[in-house]
């Protein structure tokens, strides 16, 4: 039964070439982009080192303060009683603001407040992203460094090619190390491997190197050199001050609080003092920190605020994978009624040869998903190469996309239920099909 | 063998009702070949399609193989059908994606416990009782008309059905062609025994089969 219906399946896609090529051309075009697209999500988003912790981190890396002053008015009505003018006054006061920062955060603002969080068990404050020169062999290379704390290895789970990163203690002491990528290893010492124990020359200043990682395969954390923060003059800030160059990340006790451990930061904007600040006096945390998905889509859309932007960006997605399935989708079951209406001859034999309905479904049905399965293989094809050629001609710089094997399944499968949703429609109409119809249709 | 009781079929629209068919009564033994002639659109399909259990009389009972037929849409009936039916259309009704071998095995198909081997030796051989073994490997457009309603021929009796039912199976062939799947339709009746009940506009062929019945407006003229 099975391997006639996959002759019957082959042979009429065989004949009707056209409609055959459509079809397959919206399905493997549509899958290959889709898969391009969840690739990407999946580097940007995925749990690859060094982002193991991902589904745990809240980032924070914004505050805003408001200068508030107070605002009287008076509102005077005016009305005519018993002939004579009377007047009906009302104060009020409100407040308004008229000057507003929004700035990355002070170091010392979160060594003061943010370390004894009750749903974080760990944290990392660093500063992302100084650039500096540096010169080999006459050529100039622009490094990008991070300053962080000695905790930022434990959030962060690089891959370690030599080495390690620094623990407490060296940064305490202010010891002056750096951990590197391979790619900066490469291009400044001119090789990959004994890399550990050899200088890289900062700032002026030389860095005993003590660590080698992989370069990161994401935008977030994209750098090529890092060193503790405590090797920067005057690294927490001046103390009368809430803003500074620092991000921090928190990691959540558990996935379930995720949500406590951003609200509790957000509340602190009601208890941090505000008098040791000069020119405000307000605190605005809301919308300041956000899970991993929400730091990432500030990089998509033009929110600055991270649940925001996570939302709209949940929601472009979303919109946009169901216009991209669902054209497809519908273009198919489009041509489907067609074809199998051409065949209502057929039909009608099988049916009054005894098929039942379920036999007229299931072959129409597994048609159909002998052709999305032969989509779906071009498709993935088509992913390949188009992957093959953004990373290839570099496209998203430090981006390096993957296919993996989970999601080469996972395609799979939803190429398969495509198949049968597009199928199912049509069939089932012509599965009701009266005999006697199906059999008069041809003749007509 | 096949046996109508009281038979009518109306077919209703917002605005009109046909009468197809008008109290038909009618008794086929086993073994016996019957036709059925009548002016175009005296209801001569319908009573076939609805001896075929292909369509639902809207009166009176019809029983087929001593079984009175109750639901008509159903998985019985259709097996029913695949177990003790075959038929033959005018216009031949062969599959043109598959081999004639494949267009032949189709019944079987939707046969319980028959293996690919056995449906294959089948079919070759009801194929090879119509003549045409030698064409298995065919398509349906390489084959002459003649040779496409042999297949069909071959088609409805793959599965060994206790009834044959064939409407206007040589109405669409020239004279030396519908002679030839007459003769098979005979010798089917004669060696085989099976019942045949066929519907033709050709008296010479109505003529070499046991019975006629004439059908005129939906009646059955006696
Ligand atoms: N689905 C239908 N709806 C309405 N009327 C129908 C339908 N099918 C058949 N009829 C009518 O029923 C009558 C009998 O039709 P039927 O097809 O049985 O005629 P027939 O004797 O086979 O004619 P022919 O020799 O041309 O094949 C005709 O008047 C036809 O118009
Ligand atoms: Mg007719």
């Amino acid at each position: 039964m099975l391997k006639n219906y996959i002759i019957l399946a082959w042979r009429v896609l065989g004949r009707k070439k056209f409609f055959t090529f459509i079809s397959l051309f919206g399905i493997s075009f549509t899958l290959g982009i889709l898969m391009v697209i969840v690739s990407f999500l999946q580097t940007e988003l995925g749990t690859d080192k060094p982002w193991t912790n991902r589904d745990r981190m809240v980032s924070f890396g914004t505050i805003e303060m408001k200068a508030m002053v107070a605002d009287t008015t008076f509102l005077i009505d005016s009305m005519l009683v018993d002939g004579a003018m009377k007047y009906d006054t009302t104060k009020s006061i409100g407040e308004s603001s008229n000057s507003t920062t929004i700035s990355s955060i002070g170091g010392r603002f979160l060594e003061n407040y943010f370390t004894d969080l009750k749903y974080a068990e760990n944290y990392t404050f660093y500063i992302p992203g100084v650039s500096y020169n540096a010169y080999v062999n006459n050529s100039k290379i622009v490094l990008d460094a991070f300053y962080t704390d000695a905790h930022y290895w434990e959030i962060f789970d690089f891959e370690f090619l030599e080495g390690q990163g620094y623990d407490k203690g060296m940064y305490e002491r202010a010891e002056p190390i750096a951990v590197i990528t391979d790619q900066l290893a490469e291009k400044y010492f001119g090789e990959m491997s004994n890399i550990v124990g050899r200088e890289i020359k900062m700032d002026g200043k030389n860095h005993k190197i003590i660590g080698v990682v992989k370069k990161p395969r994401s935008s977030m954390i994209d750098g090529d050199v890092w060193a503790p923060t405590t090797l920067l003059p005057d690294y927490l800030g001046p103390v009368d001050r809430y803003t500074g160059g620092y991000r921090a990340y928190f990691l959540a006790n558990s996935k379930s609080d995720v949500t406590n451990l951003q609200d509790e930061i957000e509340n602190k904007e009601n208890e941090i003092p505000m008098d040791v600040i000069e020119d405000y006096n307000k605190l605005l945390l809301k919308d300041k920190t956000g899970t991993m998905f929400q730091a990432f889509s500030r990089n998509l859309v033009p929110f600055n605020e991270p649940k925001k932007a996570g939302r709209i960006l949940s929601w472009i997605l979303i919109g946009f994978i169901s216009l991209f399935v669902l054209l497809p989708t519908l273009n198919l079951i489009n041509l489907n009624v067609s074809r199998i209406m051409e065949r209502s001859s057929e039909i009608g034999v099988r049916k009054a040869f005894g098929a039942s309905k379920g036999n007229i479904l299931g072959q129409f049905i597994f048609e159909n998903v002998v052709l999305t399965i032969i989509g779906g293989t071009i498709g993935l094809g088509l992913a390949v190469v188009l992957i093959y050629f953004i990373n290839s001609a570099n496209l998203l710089e430090f981006l390096r996309l993957t296919i993996n094997y989970k999601f080469f399944i996972y395609s799979f499968i939803v190429v398969i239920l495509f198949g049968v949703l597009s199928g199912f429609l049509p069939a089932y109409r012509m599965s009701k099909i009266h005999i006697v119809n199906a059999l008069k249709s041809n003749k007509l | 063998m096949i046996s109508l009781d009281q038979v009518s079929k109306v077919y209703r629209t917002k605005t009109i009702e046909t009468t197809a068919l008008n109290n038909i009564n009618l008794e086929v033994p086993k073994g016996e070949f019957l036709s059925i002639m009548g002016p175009s659109g005296c209801g001569k399909s319908t009573l076939l399609n609805i001896i075929g259990l292909l369509d639902e009389p809207s009166d009176g009972a019809v029983t087929i193989a001593g079984k009175q037929v109750q639901k008509y849409a159903s998985k019985a009936t259709s097996h029913f059908r695949n177990e003790k039916l075959g038929f033959i259309f005018q216009s031949f009704h062969l599959i043109p994606d598959l081999k004639v071998i494949d267009n032949v095995e189709l019944p079987l198909l939707y046969r319980k416990h028959v293996s690919a081997k056995e449906r294959r030796r089948l079919s070759e051989e009801a194929l090879e009782s119509v003549g045409l073994k030698n064409r298995m490997n065919h398509f349906p457009n390489q084959l002459s008309g003649g040779q496409k309603q042999r297949v069909a021929i071959a088609r409805a009796i793959v599965g060994k059905p206790e009834i044959i039912l064939a409407d206007e199976p040589t109405g669409n062939l020239d004279s030396v062609m519908g002679n030839e799947v007459m003769d098979i339709l005979l010798n089917l009746n004669k060696e085989g025994g099976t019942t045949i009940v066929m519907v033709t506009h050709d008296e010479n062929m109505a003529r070499r089969t046991h019975r006629l019945m004439r059908l005129y407006d939906g009646s059955q003229i006696k």
